[in-house]
């Protein structure tokens, strides 16, 4: 189940709730007044994305070029095969792998595997012939077990297998889908029979994109899977190199292509490994750090250089490995984080990812108010992104000075009050007595309730004899705890 | 030193202050007396809609109710300002805006000293509502007009004077104080609180200093918001659904503790203990607010009569010659003693003015052409039958007249008015014109919160999703947000998929709880109206309806009793519509006009055709379970109408009165009388209580109760029931009716009856009413069946069935249907003359224009009319399509297609729409052709770079087939002129066995049928014990199907959702009544529009 539109609808519905007449579109109410025992699940769109994924992953071992394309819509009953709720679906291309039947049948297995229930393939030369292809795939029996054999469109003959196919098949926009049938035109094929000219004359451009589905033309299609590792380049020298000089020649080539690799990621290097295989068979290892992440090969060839020299090897080289340890998203212009005219966000950018690869990715944080009643809730440490923090500060919002800041203890601190004529005399905090020269309050304020704690607090804020300012406060139980000092 | 008893709380709001007070005015009265507070003001802002509740409920606990508001005021700007804060403007105070002193709005806190301050509180409110809705604030100069007998305090911290001085604008506070002071002189106090917060604690001591050095008095209030300390979670929860936001981001709009609620007075007394002079203060300023409710006295507006003549003498002579219209030759002495009886009580009561003001309505309605009939209660009377506002005649129907008024009772008589519902508004209008909007106002409906809104609210503002919300929501059913909230910590939570033990859901039942009946914002009244002599804004306050044209006034019609305020009701009704607009056509074309009044109750053909159950689109008696009763029934008089109106109703069918009644009048059963008191009572009804009148009867036979208790009795069944005073009258019953003898069980039988048909039973006044209606639209259907039909249509949406089905139904009446034309038809539908056909069926020549009223000669009644669909029908044609079109229809109409598409206006959707409806067929054959031309067209100049479209001769769209002709026609109308879906299906059904509707009459009881047909109503009443009712209609009639309760828990996907059933079970005849009890159901594809078709579910 899931809002569309405001209201509650049923998306999706296993074969069972299918059977006693709960229809995908309907409204959760009408679904729920048909079968009192429904179990309605909200739909979980991260989870289907976690899902997909797994499955985009383990079909990459059939295809290298796999897409999930998201979750296919329902289609009228008919005689085409349909699944409540409708199905995942994912291109992926069989250009080159031999035997498309064979490859098919990989893939229907391989998505099988995951227990999702029946899966179907389709090939053919265009992704809407596939689609169709794969709505009209036999079912077969194997071994007592319900099996779809692919359907595999010949090459060149998309247009004459979608003739057949509703135009529901296409995800056309609700006024076309009416007009379309208005006019009686229900078949694909009856649509690519139009001229294009009367389409765009009369649908325009949304009529003409669907005339061209209809007549198999489709630029959708798998496309490459990115590549999240990191990239490594492998030099053979030809033979046991004792000299600096082979070294730096292989080296100059091999950071070309290392740096064009980070490039294509969007990557700069923080941190690079020199390794080199020796005669013996083992391995050194050295890390090339540059003083600002950088993907340029003349730099990193520069640092890679003076890493070389001086390094006393126990055997010649036979080989050379490059590998980016270390990376950020590369960003423009790096600047000086020191230099006071410095503010271009994308270098400070850079920059704090470099702390938060150290650090940890909160590392980078600003300060952030909240509009609450409780001093502890009245601001946050928020995570900044990118170069936030500085790009403010540059503008001078987030500079405005302040003549003093609340600081919070981790959390309230326990105290002994002492109590006096006038009210609070002293309390005891970090095992000494603070005598009380001056206090206000109380101040009652209530908790967020809704959270679990809706006991109001009596706040006070005390002045001490060394001239120190505290926030204080007492319980609906008299428990008197420190919260904090003003700085 | 101040005793704890002397506080008074003078600044205390309701969940009138909507969406900022947490608890309703009875529990704020409750509380205060059981926390010894004797006296308490209800100030909620702008507001005075819970003054009625409030003094209802001080008087029941002994607390003295003051009233008061705290009004939004400001400057000229001040409504915008409001605006942008919504309507307390407390934002301001605490936290997100920053404190401004000279912020437009401030507050100021009023009380009533005397009618006169009550009367300007009214008046302020009225002004300060008179603008932009949902953004009130009246001006200083308002105040200071209407200063009079109003005890001002200086309001909470968001009133100017505490906001100026928290500012440090000290010279504009006294400033503002000073001026207060020449305005209400003696009766203003400054008013300080606290709330344990440092703001307030800063600002109170300067406000002391200031009341003290211009001599004024201050006083403690602590700004009530809710009941109890609980009450702040709901509190909280309101404070959010007025900022659209929720709990975990409101932040510092909500307030930073829980400290608003009713407190103790010995609380308040202690936290002031250095400051008794402002608790003393209180209680002197509350003994000065000496204004209650009860002390109003409107009066109804003095209608005009001749010079000399008294409003008595006046309604005496206009009676007097209703009288002589109405009976003519049948007024004997009878009549005459019960009219003098009649206006005796009337001018005992003082109400002659209010009949005049009602006849003078119904009057005005006649003169408007305005169809217009008295229901209720006031058909007893048998001067509103002479007076024109009923239209059945008390005395020869033997209806009691105190039914509707007495001097026992003592309160002011209901008279609703049914008006024909399209034309309504002018009777509004005239109302309103009439007594002018100050004296003439709607009154509103003060919608609360129940189960399902307050779990929706509550859990939107706890942070749930909304499909959580929509889970949990379910669970509340139809009950009241008290017990929802039991539900969901009951086990409801967790069939929501929620963890019960989860703090949040835990609160959220708390919060639903809460919400109880809480106002959640107001609505008019669906049609009652109040008029008073004096300026109706000096008794209640008036404000803007959303409607426009409309003004409500802020109370509910509750509480318009103990105020003594007289409501008419004037409500619409769609067959008064349709009758109308039947006779208007009738007399338009056949020359013939139909007086109601006039009409012979006693056709037989007219009984014959109700006997057989030929009641579809006649008024109450076309629904199932009424066409299954008329043929057992067998009508032949008025007074079978009566019964068969009043005995298909909640009330008998629960009482277990309906095959009694109906065993007895066939004469399989004797006429008995549980006690032979009852006899004289029950004689007209064969021994079974039909009626509401009766059962008060019965109550004073069997049981010796008066008749001011027995109407108690019927009032304690009402609409408001409550179990503890139900549960005390039924045993005085019990008791009464054992002193008389009465066995025990016989007098819980006759209780039973009296509670089931009590509550949901019409009175025998009400029902002859109506049964006029039944009369005239049966006779309309039976002798102008093509009139009867096109107004049907025109006054939809009405009625029981859907229009598909009245035209079907019109159809196998002989009225030729003919389809949306854009050359011929209007926006409503339409009758032409047919027009002879060949023998081949083609036309002898060419179609009439529509007929016109007042230029085309009557069709004589042996001549035929035709109906014409009109425009009205097509899918997506709305109120700016008509707008668009009306002039073209008016006028000389676009003779091409490309003319239609490029001059009317329309979208491209809706062109595409009227063209599948077939409305350009006499411009361009084939109606996909035209689509294709239209679409040509509609696109319009596409550029100079754009394709030039290829002209092909002919459009490469295929031509509809007669099955989908139909399918167009029922789903872009609804409806079909071609032919039913059923008969393209036929041959499909009958190879599963199905005959035809028509062909059931001539099969047996007990045979074994298949019938196939649209499923247009699926009934399942709560009456009938899990039977389910199905009817379905084919090309040649209606089938009605039984299912039991087993046989639709197995099959109610089918019966459901199917638009298309193939029933198979055995035939019952019944007295005349034809059922098919299924055994077997089939789903068949439903094509040819079958799809498409509305029926009427559950309803």
């Amino acid at each position: 189940m899931a809002d569309v539109r405001g209201k509650p609808r049923v998306t999706a519905t296993s074969r069972e709730a299918e059977r006693r007449g709960i229809a995908v579109g309907m409204a959760l109410a009408e679904a729920k007044a048909l079968d009192t025992d429904l179990v309605v699940l909200l739909r979980d769109d991260e989870r289907i994305a976690r899902a997909a994924l797994e499955v985009t992953t383990a079909l990459l071992a059939a295809s290298p070029r796999v897409s999930w394309a998201g979750m296919g819509r329902p289609l009228p009953s008919g005689r085409l095969a349909s699944w409540p709720g409708g199905a995942g679906i994912w291109w992926a291309d069989a250009a080159g792998l031999g035997s498309e039947a064979k490859l098919a049948e990989r893939l229907l297995a391989i998505v099988s595997g995951f227990g999702f229930g029946p899966a179907r393939a389709g090939i053919a030369g265009s992704a809407v012939a596939a689609y169709a292809a794969t709505y009209g795939g036999r079912s077969t029996r194997t071994h007592g077990r319900p099996a779809v054999r692919p359907r595999i469109v010949p090459p060149g003959g998309d247009a004459l297998y979608l003739a057949p196919f509703p135009v529901t098949l296409l995800d056309l926009g609700d006024d076309l889908a009416e007009t379309l049938r208005g006019l009686g035109l229900t078949t694909l094929g009856q649509l690519a029979a139009l001229d294009a000219d009367e389409v765009d004359a009369r649908f325009g451009p949304e009529g003409l994109a669907a005339h061209r589905l209809a007549r198999g033309i489709d630029a959708r299609g798998p496309s490459v899977p990115r590549d999240d590792a990191l990239p490594v380049v492998e030099v053979e020298l030809g033979g046991p190199v004792a000299t600096a000089e082979p070294l730096l020649f292989v080296l100059k080539g091999a950071l070309a292509t290392l740096g064009e690799a980070l490039r294509a990621r969007g990557l700069a290097a923080r941190e690079l490994t020199l390794a080199l295989t020796l005669d013996d068979g083992g391995t050194a290892e050295r890390a090339v750090r540059p003083a600002r992440p950088t993907s340029h090969a003349d730099t990193l060839f520069d640092h890679c250089r003076g890493a070389l020299e001086g390094w006393q090897l126990p055997e010649p080289a036979t080989g050379l490995i490059l590998r980016a340890a270390l990376t950020v998203p590369a960003a423009g212009e790096q600047g000086d984080l020191l230099a006071p005219r410095w503010a271009d966000p994308a270098a400070l950018a850079a920059a704090f990812d470099r702390i938060r690869g150290s650090e940890g990715p909160d590392a980078v944080a600003v300060p952030e108010a909240r509009d609450a009643h409780l001093p502890a809730d009245a601001g946050a440490w928020r995570a900044a992104a990118g170069g936030e923090a500085l790009v403010r500060g540059a503008g001078g919002t987030a500079a405005a000075a302040c003549d003093a800041a609340l600081r919070l203890l981790g959390s309230p601190v326990p105290i002994h009050v002492r109590l006096g004529r006038e009210g609070l005399a002293a309390f005891r905090y970090d095992d000494r007595w603070h005598d009380v020269t001056g206090w206000s309050g109380p101040e009652r304020l209530a908790p967020r309730w809704w959270l679990g704690d809706g006991a109001a607090r009596d706040y006070y804020a005390t002045r001490t004899a060394d001239g120190a300012l505290w926030l204080l406060y007492r319980t609906a139980g008299g428990e008197w705890l420190l919260e904090g000092w003003v700085d | 030193m101040a005793a704890r008893s002397d506080y008074v709380e003078l600044h205390c709001h309701s969940g009138f202050s909507l969406l900022d007070g947490a608890s309703n005015p009875e529990a704020l009265i409750e509380r205060a007396a059981a926390i010894g507070m004797g006296a308490v003001a209800l100030t909620d802002h702008d507001d005075l809609g819970g003054a009625v509740r409030w003094a209802e409920a001080g008087g029941e606990h002994g607390v003295e109710a003051i009233i008061g508001l705290e009004l939004t005021v400001g400057d000229a700007d001040a409504r915008a300002e409001a605006r942008t804060r919504g309507h307390t403007g407390e934002t301001a105070l605490r936290g997100r805006a920053a404190v401004r002193p000279c912020a437009p709005v401030s507050h100021l806190t009023l009380l009533a000293m005397d009618q006169t301050g009550y009367r300007n509180l009214s008046r302020l409110v009225t002004v300060a509502r008179g603008g932009e809705r949902g953004a009130p604030a009246a001006t200083w100069e308002a105040v200071d007009r209407h200063a009079a007998g109003l005890f001002c305090l200086t309001g909470c911290p968001f009133g100017e004077i505490p906001r100026r001085l928290a500012a440090g604008d000290e010279a504009g506070a006294r400033e503002r104080l000073g001026r207060l002071a020449e305005t209400f002189g003696g009766s203003l106090a400054v008013e300080c609180w606290d709330h344990a917060l440092a703001s307030e604690r800063a600002v109170v001591p300067k406000l002391i200093a200031l009341a003290g050095s211009l001599d004024l008095p201050w006083l403690v209030t602590n700004d009530v918001h809710y009941a109890t300390p609980h009450g702040r979670l709901v509190h909280d929860v309101l404070t959010c659904l007025r900022h659209q936001t929720t709990l975990d981001e409101a932040g510092t709009l909500l307030r930073p503790n829980g400290e608003w609620y009713l407190k103790r007075p010995e609380k308040i007394a202690h936290r002031w203990r250095h400051y008794p002079e402002g608790i003393l203060a209180s209680r002197a300023v509350a003994e000065r607010c000496a204004f209650r409710m009860a002390a109003l006295t409107p009066t109804l507006p003095a209608f005009p009569t001749p010079p000399g003549v008294t409003a008595d003498a006046y309604l005496a002579s206009l009676v007097a010659a209703g009288a002589r219209e109405r009976y003519g030759a049948r007024l004997t002495v009878r009549h005459r003693e019960q009219l003098r009886h009649e206006l005796d009580v009337i001018r005992r009561l003082g109400l002659a003015g209010y009949f005049l003001i009602v006849w003078d309505i119904v009057r005005e309605a006649n003169r408007l052409g305005v169809l217009a009939q008295g229901r209720g209660s006031a058909a007893n009377s048998a001067v509103c039958y002479c007076l024109g506002i009923t239209a059945v005649d008390p005395i020869g129907m033997e209806l009691l007249f105190e039914r509707f008024l007495s001097e026992d009772r003592r309160e002011a008589p209901d008279i609703d008015i049914d008006f024909a519902h399209q034309d309504r508004e002018d009777v509004l209008q005239y109302v309103y014109r009439r007594y002018g909007r100050d004296h003439a106002a709607m009154v509103c409906e003060a919608i609360t919160y129940r189960g399902r809104a307050a779990v929706r609210d509550a859990a939107r503002v706890l942070g749930f999703s909304v499909q959580q919300a929509e889970k949990l929501a379910d669970e509340a059913d139809r009950d009241g947000a008290r017990e929802t909230g039991e539900k969901l910590r009951e086990g409801g939570a967790a069939a929501a998929d929620l963890d019960p033990s989860d703090h949040r859901v835990r609160m959220l039942a708390e919060v639903v709880r809460g919400l109880h009946q809480l106002p959640r914002h107001r609505s008019i009244h669906v049609g009652g109206f109040v008029l008073t002599a004096e300026p109706l804004a000096d008794v209640v306050p008036i404000e803007p309806a959303a409607m426009p044209e409309r003004t409500v006034i802020q109370w509910d019609k509750d509480d318009l009793g103990p105020v003594r305020l007289i409501k008419i009701d004037l409500l619409g009704l769609g067959m008064l519509s349709m009758i109308q607009e039947a006779i208007r056509l009738v007399r338009v074309h056949r020359g013939v006009t139909i007086d109601l009044a006039r009409l012979p109750m006693t056709d037989p053909a007219v009984y014959d055709m109700l006997c057989r159950a030929d009641t579809i689109g006649v008024f109450q008696v076309e629904s199932r379970a009424q066409m299954n009763t008329l043929p057992r029934l067998a009508p032949r008089t008025f007074y079978d109408l009566v019964v068969e109106v009043a005995l298909i109703r909640p009330g008998p069918i629960q009482g277990e009165m309906v095959h009694p009644y109906l065993r007895r009048r066939a004469g399989l059963e004797p006429v008995t009388y549980p006690h032979p008191s009852l006899e004289p009572i029950l004689e007209r009804t064969l021994g079974v209580p039909l009626f509401q009148e009766q059962g008060m009867q019965v109550a004073v036979a069997a049981a010796g109760f008066t008749p001011g208790e027995a109407d108690e009795l019927r009032r304690a069944m009402g609409h408001k029931r409550s179990h503890e005073r139900m549960a005390r009258i039924c045993d005085k019953l019990v008791a009464g009716m054992a002193r008389n003898g009465i066995e025990p069980d016989v007098a819980r039988r006759i209780f039973n009856q009296i509670s089931a048909f009590a509550d949901y039973g019409f009175p025998e006044s009400h029902a002859a009413s109506f049964a006029l209606l039944v009369y005239a639209s049966a006779y309309l259907k039976l002798y102008h069946p093509a009139e009867f039909v096109c107004a049907l249509l025109n006054a939809q949406p009405m009625g029981f069935y859907a229009p598909g089905t009245l035209v079907e139904d019109a159809k196998r009446h002989g009225v030729e249907v003919r389809g949306v034309d854009v050359m011929r038809s209007d926006w409503d539908c339409t009758l032409e003359k047919t027009v002879p056909r060949r023998q081949d069926g083609e036309v002898v020549s060419g179609c009439p224009a529509p007929v016109q009223e007042g230029r085309t000669r009557s069709t004589s009644a042996s001549e035929r009319l035709a109906l014409r669909i009109g425009f009205r029908y097509v899918a997506g044609l709305g109120a700016k399509a008509k707008e668009s079109l009306e002039p073209l229809l008016g006028g000389a109409r676009p003779a091409s297609l490309e003319a239609w598409v490029r001059d009317s206006g329309l979208t491209v959707t809706q062109l595409r729409t009227l063209a599948e409806a077939g409305a350009f067929d006499g411009l361009w054959p084939n109606r996909r052709s035209a689509l294709w031309e239209v679409l040509k067209h509609a696109r319009g100049s596409a550029g100079p770079l754009a394709p030039v479209a290829a002209d092909r001769r002919k459009a490469p769209v295929p031509p509809l087939t007669p099955v989908e002709l139909t399918e167009a026609d029922y789903r872009v109308t609804g409806l079909s002129s071609a032919g039913h879906p059923m008969r393209h299906l036929r041959a499909a059904v009958a190879a599963m066995g199905a005959i035809p509707a028509a062909e059931l009459a001539h099969r047996r009881d007990g045979d074994w049928v298949s019938v196939a047909g649209l499923t247009i109503c699926r009934q399942r009443p709560a009456t009938a014990k899990g039977f389910c009712f199905v009817t379905l209609e084919d090309e040649t009639g209606l089938a009605n199907v039984v299912i039991t309760p087993k046989l639709y828990e197995a099959s109610k996907r089918l019966v459901r959702r199917s638009p298309l059933l193939v029933v198979s079970g055995v035939l019952q005849e019944e007295q005349g009544v034809l059922n098919i009890r299924a055994r077997r159901f089939a789903a068949p594809h439903p094509g040819a529009g079958a799809a498409f078709v509305t029926s009427h579910d559950f309803r």
